[in-house]
């Protein structure tokens, strides 16, 4: 067997810039990527098996070290090679720190019991340095380098504070014990002014070296801090890094006794961002997390260009010689490739050029006084003004701002009107007028784009409740979003036809944006929505037609939702206020882009694209000023390389229908209670996460696909979705939710340990069996039809917990085969217990009534294979009258054994085939056959994948590869494209493998 | 560790509260007694990182209770980080297990005497660094270790708690060359779905050509150089990459299958 690891992507717990270069310790590599360009230069394997913890750069050459492990590897050697592996040395103790010497030709290695290791460049040991009796074990600890003679050791323990120690002399110099207990980092400034540290109490603390006084203390990190990196020109600002995820600046220049936090950047998901670098030059931060996230920050966001952010106020108007009234406001605004366009409560029209930055005044019409909206199509260079009496006044503008057009009408079919709703397509752009008045019709003028001539109207009665918020014109058909998350189609070819309603399609109320997104190949469009409360959904139409389909819906994290598109990466971008920001946030990758402090949602706002490829504008008032915020295109990538969860992946599950020709889906569920979507490409391993979804609330018990497209995942408080995944669209894969289990009581507190699925014959129905947390068994039926799942039976174990359970359909009986925390496997015969029957190995119907649910029988019988819990089991059925069951435990052992029913009883006869005590050195957590069912592959806690010949009755082990995923709890296999196997491997962090399966 | 929520559901917790234990860790040692029964007949312990000090209730309880005779020789020393609340006959300490001094202190207290036992259920601040964690959890067992080699008397017993990840066959390794048995043993009570379990090596046979010497400008690694322990040890040159002699220990579930599963919701 050959096997290559394709991909991997997992904590990285340092970077480095270096030049115009990121470095990064990636798990068991270091990554080069081009800050400029983002693209990852090269992976270069440094170690066998520890991860790289922490580096140093000096004179083309890096230093590395992890665990035991160090490692002089030539710049040159990192950039160009993938395997480094032949430099690793070994330190009989672990490395906390390292690095070079002022004249670079040896270097220091701080070890674990505060020892210094001093070596040549070829890592043999010319001396050792200690301070005399402080030899306990250090948590942290950094080494600051002044010059040939002055070496510093700053020495973090678990117990006993810092202690400051000079490395020639070998005396201590501060010893601070300030501190509440373990010193996770501290750092001295480059000028030796300073010594910043931080501790398990999660404060920071900043010492002055010279006085060994204390200066201040800095609060605010939520949870634990990792690192310290001191910064900017004279070392006068700290970042920090932490286990709350965020990334912060504080002032270290300040006085008094608290250190000031300057700035505060969510960076990372879930859990812990581990290492940090800031270039001070370029102002960016650099951050790696446990996410596997490389993280580019820009410290400057808000402050680059010099151009973000203009405020005017009317003050400001009036200096340009406008004669405004001195009670006229701004009632609304519009932006277009010149400037601003507002509208006064005088009905005065403004206008602003952002190139000679002049206010003028074009003209004023009462009619706009007091009440009117400003809308307005970028692509046309018109603003649309429409006045509470139904006139409307659109004027062109010239892209340097001269007035070309100007047209006004009066809309004679409304009484009023309160809502005015703007969309384009093509040449032309089309205007929705609604009155309050329920019984008006929504009133829609069609003009073209360049001559503003009226092309048509329409006027559609109006369904009950509706009282639109959003609009997209598209072919032929106006699409409105309206209150209730109800959505209608007018069809503008066949106005008098009935539209089509779709109620409730979102748990929100307003719905804020709709856009196209593609055409599909069975005649429908996809469209995505999004409403106010933060849910956002992606519904397939048949325009014209009837068919509707829903195919995603989902709740972003952050706040409310203005709207959401793809963008020219194809990630899902949304915007929204949040609090008393306004934020954007790419959905996919799930980071935040950029966010303004604007006071929230209660002003009058606008956010529109401003006529430069991603690049915007947010237009608000605020203390009746109007704020211009641009949001530029960053300088760098945001993100070097994103990972998937920040905590444990406790299941993953490969959909069995690719993803066009080379693309695998698969699902995988964590510790932080999302379930990920993702795509992996067959060849490359390269993955990226497509969907975040938060739908559980507690961590993932399972997550497993059970049909093509149906994936079910179960976690604590009884909870289990069944989803429905959606491959046919180009653009992205989506998924939703079809059912429910419903839990027995109103706080559920036990845990769906697992679950197993058969499908009646012949249809989409099937029969569901869960396991419990406290030994219950409950079997279910799904109808599709009905989207529900009723009770069938259930019944009980014992009162430990059943970790595992598979469905079996033998030739005339439906058995499950259950492990509990005992280390037995359990056996039932649900035949008659259940509503089916059972023939020729397949599962029919049998038409009853099933009302009250039946108790499941007494246990059939039951082998004792493990002597802990049996933490996996795959079942394989032999023929009509017999299976095997490959199990893994917390025993470390893998076994096999065999199940037979004999002809004419009703017993079935079990028996161990093979177990092996020593399967792995710690709980095995996976079991998987692979190969036909040829070879069996186990994963481990100790890091392991074994993978054994099936032979018969036994195992013959045949490899062992070692995997970086610590917590190694989940695998998933599918064939590849080149007979070999795929293999999923996740625990804190993932890889995909690739196993040739011919003997080499 | 889990979430104290949870814990206050678990049977074990509540069982605790009732037998006046401060901990549901009582309950470990007490199968893993049950199993091995090496709290039969012992006089002078030493519990490491024992704070709150649940198994230092239970070895007040088995020394000192019932049988009065001897009272005088016996001896109980617990050591934390944290304090611990006074228990009847136990000799508490605050300090570092990692730290050289600590030991001495120990040591003092046992006034030449050897120890028939020593435990350690310590377990450190975790980071979610896993490998860093683990690393540090076998540098304290190593602490424990060092106590032992120096308190031990021969055929004596140490236990300690691990986490089975990436590295713990090395342990089991070293922990042969010093012991006639290592078991992996995993009692009921610690839940399944944690990795900790507890290492009881049985029968303490010092080396034959190391003498173990303490001192306090030793770590843990200086103290076992020389102790043919399979760990490396520092020469001049650091010794390129090779993987270190690693070994399965045997395992064994303790507290019987009608005790209670810590894994299961009643
Ligand atoms: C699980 S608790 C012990 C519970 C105890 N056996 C009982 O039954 O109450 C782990 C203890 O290890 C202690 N510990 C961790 N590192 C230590 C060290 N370096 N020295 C001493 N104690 C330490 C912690 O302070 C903590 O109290």
């Amino acid at each position: 067997m050959k096997a290559e690891e394709l991909s991997h992507y997992g904590p990285s717990i340092c970077v480095k810039f270096h030049g115009d270069y990121v470095v990064a310790g990636y798990g068991v590599y270091i990554h080069v990527y081009e800050v400029k360009s983002g693209k990852l230069v090269n992976q270069s394997q440094i170690f066998h098996k520890n991860k790289v913890h922490g580096l140093a750069i000096q004179k083309g050459l890096i230093l590395a070290y992890g665990a035991r492990s160090v490692s002089i590897v030539p710049w040159e050697r990192v950039l160009k090679y993938s395997d480094n592996c032949g430099l690793e040395k070994m330190c009989p103790e672990w490395i906390i720190s390292a690095e070079f010497s002022f004249n670079r030709s040896s270097v220091f290695l701080l070890t674990s019991y505060n020892k210094v290791l001093c070596c040549d460049l070829e890592l043999t040991v010319k001396s050792t340095k200690a301070v005399f009796g402080e030899r306990a074990i250090l948590y942290s600890g950094t080494i600051t380098v002044h010059n040939d003679d002055k070496v510093m050791v700053n020495a973090g323990t678990v117990m006993d504070g810092i202690f400051v120690w000079d490395l020639f002399s070998e005396q201590t110099q501060h010893h601070f014990t300030d501190h509440e207990g373990s010193i996770f980092y501290v750092t001295a400034s480059d000028d030796g002014k300073f010594l910043a540290s931080c501790s398990d109490d999660r404060s920071i603390k900043l010492w002055d070296l010279s006085s060994g006084k204390l200066v201040s203390t800095g609060w605010g990190h939520a949870a634990r801090i990792w690192n310290l990196q001191f910064f900017g020109e004279n070392c006068d600002k700290l970042i920090s890094v932490s286990e709350d995820c965020t990334c912060r600046v504080w002032d270290v220049c300040q006085q008094g006794e608290d250190l000031q936090q300057m700035d505060i950047f969510e960076v990372h998901l879930s859990k812990n961002v581990w290492g940090v670098d800031v270039d001070s030059e370029r102002m960016i931060a650099v951050t790696s997390g446990n996410d596997g996230r490389i993280k580019l920050t820009d410290l400057l966001l808000k402050s680059r260009s010099g151009d973000e952010s203009e405020l005017f106020s009317m003050d400001d108007i009036r200096s340009h010689g406008i004669d405004l009234q001195s009670n006229e406001i701004v009632k609304g605004f519009y932006w277009l490739e010149f400037g601003l366009v507002v509208m006064t409560s005088e009905g005065r029209v403004l206008q602003y050029n952002q190139e000679t930055l002049k206010w003028s005044s074009l003209l004023i019409d009462r009619k706009f006084a007091r009440y009117s909206t400003t809308s307005g199509v970028q692509e046309f260079e018109i603003v649309i003004f429409a006045g509470g009496d139904c006139d409307l006044l659109i004027l062109k503008f010239s892209k340097d701002g001269e007035l070309l057009k100007r047209k006004s009408s009066h809309v004679e079919a409304l009484s009023k009107s309160t809502m005015c709703l703007v969309d384009h397509e093509g040449e032309n752009f089309i205007v929705a007028l609604q009155s309050p008045n329920e019984r008006e019709p929504l009133y829609c003028v069609k003009f073209n784009g360049e001559s503003l001539e009226e092309e048509a109207h329409f006027c559609f009665a109006k369904p009950a409740n509706f009282n639109s918020s959003s609009i997209l014109y598209h072919r032929n058909f106006l699409i409105l979003g309206s209150r209730y998350s109800t959505l209608v189609v007018f069809d503008l070819q066949h106005s008098n036809s009935p539209p089509m309603i779709l109620n409730r399609i979102l748990p929100g109320d307003a719905i804020t944006s709709i856009r196209f997104v593609e055409a599909t190949i069975d005649g429908h469009s996809l469209f995505s929505v999004t409403d106010r409360d933060g849910y956002y959904c992606f519904v397939s139409l048949e325009l014209g037609g009837m068919g509707s389909d829903i195919v995603l819906v989902n709740k972003t994290s952050k706040g409310f939702l203005e709207g959401a598109y793809y963008d020219e990466r194809g990630d899902y971008i949304t915007y929204g206020f949040r609090s008393n920001t306004f934020g954007i946030y790419n959905e996919t990758k799930q980071f935040d882009i950029t966010s303004v402090l604007c006071g929230g949602s209660h002003r009058q706002w606008k956010f529109l694209p401003n006529f430069g490829s991603e690049e915007f504008v947010l237009i608000y008032v605020k203390a009746s000023c109007i704020n211009l915020r641009r949001f530029h295109k960053s300088v760098t990538s945001i993100a070097l390389r994103n990972g998937l969860h920040g905590r444990e992946i406790r299941d993953l599950t490969i959909c069995p229908n690719k993803y066009g020709d080379n693309d695998h889906i698969f699902c995988s569920g964590a510790e932080d209670t999302t379930i990920k979507l993702n795509r992996l490409e067959g060849v490359t391993g390269m993955t990226k996460t497509v969907w975040t979804l938060r739908k559980h609330t507690s961590g993932l018990q399972r997550c497993k696909f059970v049909s093509d497209e149906y994936m079910i995942s179960s976690a604590a408080r009884e909870e289990l979705y069944l989803w429905k995944v959606s491959t046919m669209y180009d653009s992205n894969p989506y998924i939703k939710i079809l059912a429910t289990l419903p839990p027995s009581t109103e706080i559920p507190d036990l845990r769906i340990m697992d679950f197993d699925v058969k499908f009646i014959e012949g249809t989409n129905d099937f029969l569901l069996v869960t396991v419990y947390s406290d030994s219950a068994i409950k079997v279910w039926f799904y109808g599709q039809k009905s989207e529900k799942f009723t009770l069938l039976g259930e019944g009980k174990y014992e009162t430990c917990c059943l970790l595992n359970i598979s469905l079996v359909v033998l030739a005339d009986r439906l058995v499950i085969v259950v492990s509990p925390t005992d280390g037995h496997l359990v056996i039932w015969d649900l035949t008659d217990s259940t509503p089916v029957y059972v023939k020729d190995q397949k599962v029919y119907w049998k038409p009853t009534d099933f009302s009250t649910p039946l108790q499941l029988p007494f246990y059939l019988m039951r082998l004792h294979v493990h002597s802990a819990g049996i933490k996996t089991l795959q079942v394989r059925v032999l023929s009509a009258n017999a299976f095997l069951v490959y199990t893994g435990g917390d025993d470390n052992a893998v076994a096999i054994s065999e199940f037979v029913t004999q002809r004419g009883k009703s017993g079935i006869v079990g028996r161990v085939l093979d177990c092996q005590t020593a399967g792995a050195a710690s709980t095995i957590t996976s079991v998987n056959l692979l190969n036909n069912g040829a070879n069996l592959i186990t994963a481990s806690v100790d890091q392991k994948l074994r993978y054994y010949n099936v032979s018969g009755n036994s195992l013959a082990l045949k490899d062992v590869l070692y995997t970086t995923n610590a917590d190694t709890g989940c695998v998933d296999v599918t064939p590849s494209a080149t007979n070999g196997s795929i293999v999923l491997v996740a625990g804190v962090g993932f890889s995909a493998w690739h196993l040739d399966h011919e003997d080499s | 560790m889990g979430k104290s929520s949870k814990d206050k559901r678990d049977l074990y917790y509540r069982k605790a509260k009732e037998q006046g234990f401060r901990a549901r860790s009582a309950f470990k040692l007490l199968q893993l007694d049950e199993q091995f029964h090496f709290l039969d007949n012992v006089t002078r312990v030493v519990d490491l990182c024992a704070a709150p000090g649940s198994w230092s209730q239970v070895l007040s309880r088995r020394l000192f209770e019932g049988d009065t005779e001897d009272n005088a020789s016996k001896r109980i020393v617990a050591v934390d980080l944290q304090p611990m609340f006074p228990i009847d006959n136990v000799t508490t300490i605050q300090a570092d297990i990692t730290h050289p001094k600590t030991l001495n202190k120990i040591m003092d207290l046992f006034e030449g005497e050897k120890a028939d036992f020593v435990c350690s259920d310590g377990a450190p601040d975790v980071t979610g660094l896993h490998d860093l964690d683990e690393y540090v959890q076998q540098q304290l067992i190593l602490s424990a270790l060092q106590l032992t080699t120096c308190l031990l008397r021969e055929g004596g017993v140490f236990v300690a708690k691990i986490f089975r990840g990436r590295d713990i066959d090395m342990l089991y390794s070293q922990l042969s060359y010093l012991f006639e048995r290592v078991v992996c043993a995993k009692p009921r009570s610690s839940r399944g779905t944690s990795l900790e379990s507890f290492v009881v090596c049985i029968g303490y046979k010092p080396p034959q050509n190391w003498k173990p010497c303490l001192d306090v400008n030793m770590s843990v690694e200086d103290f076992f150089q020389g102790c043919e322990i399979g760990r490396l040890s520092l020469s001049d040159k650091l010794p390129d990459y090779k993987e270190e002699p690693r070994s399965i220990a045997e395992f064994i579930s303790c507290g019987g299958l009608d005790s209670f599963d810590s894994d299961a919701t009643y």
